[in-house]
């Protein structure tokens, strides 16, 4: 018994995925990673658009629209690490967590006003994703694979 | 006019189409083992990905011209059925039943955020 414990101690200080809480197919640090990605993802709309408020090429445009174009290159190189993790159906049935980040953005910085539709919506769509998320999966073959690769 | 419109339409449809050939790409590539984590990126797969992104934006502002839009959040969650799909056909990724129902009920919250 103690000799387990030791073991799954050592595996957990190694970072390996083996003992590390799940969720669905993947590890709870892949997981915020996703989502960390998505947020990231979601806030390049937020940079368009406060781009589109000022005057073509002038310096806050410029400022804005260079943001769009490092959160897009940032998400970029964070997705494939990402994809590495999970399978893609996965990835996709977390991604509309994104239209709920857009609403927040939406009401946050905009002070755009939200419909009750809106907020139902948003309900649905987590819900959604919580289900589609959840259920105990096997790690896939290839996803104990990539931790020898690594 | 309705012609014209639903020629439009199509120009959007294929934009999300091959976006999601797109993503597929990306994924096929992340399976892959690389020798180095610039190679992750710097492979022709995943940089003829992220032309076919950038050839869809401009699909897309084109389509836009003609189509208000209002129609974006009918068009746009058509990734969501699109990547999975191509997914399971391409990758021969597993898709539980359970999953299969979350993405129903998400497409559902979807069209009634924008109902």
């Amino acid at each position: 018994m103690k000799g387990t414990e030791s073991l799954d101690a050592s595996a957990k200080k190694m970072g390996r995925g083996r003992t590390a809480r799940r969720i669905g197919e993947v590890t709870l640090g892949w997981f915020i990673a996703l989502h960390l990605s998505l947020i990231l993802n979601s806030s390049a709309g937020v940079f368009s658009k406060l781009a589109g408020r000022q005057p073509f090429l002038s310096v806050r445009w410029i400022v804005n629209y260079s943001l769009v174009l490092a959160v897009t290159f940032l998400f970029a190189l964070a997705w494939q690490q990402v994809l590495k993790h999970m399978s893609l159906t996965f990835a996709f049935t977390n991604k509309p967590v994104t239209i709920i980040w857009g609403l927040v953005w939406g009401v946050t910085v905009f002070r755009e006003t939200v419909t009750v539709k809106m907020i139902l919506g948003s309900a649905i769509i987590l819900l959604g994703i919580m289900i589609g998320v959840s259920g105990k999966e096997e790690p896939k073959e290839e996803a104990l694979k990539e931790h020898i690769d690594v | 006019m309705f012609e014209g419109l639903g020629k439009y339409l199509a120009v959007w449809i294929v934009s999300v189409f091959i976006s999601s050939i797109a993503q597929v790409m990306l994924k096929l590539e992340a399976n892959k083992a690389h020798t180095s984590r610039l190679r992750e990126y710097l492979n022709p797969c995943v940089i003829s990905a992220y032309g076919i992104f950038f050839l869809s934006t401009f699909l897309t502002m084109y389509a836009l011209k003609y189509v208000p839009l209002t129609y974006s959040p009918i068009i746009e969650p058509l990734s969501y059925i699109f990547v999975p799909v191509i997914g399971v056909l391409v990758l021969k990724e597993k898709v539980s039943r359970r999953r299969i129902l979350g993405m129903g009920i998400m497409m559902l919250g979807i069209v009634v955020f924008s109902l």
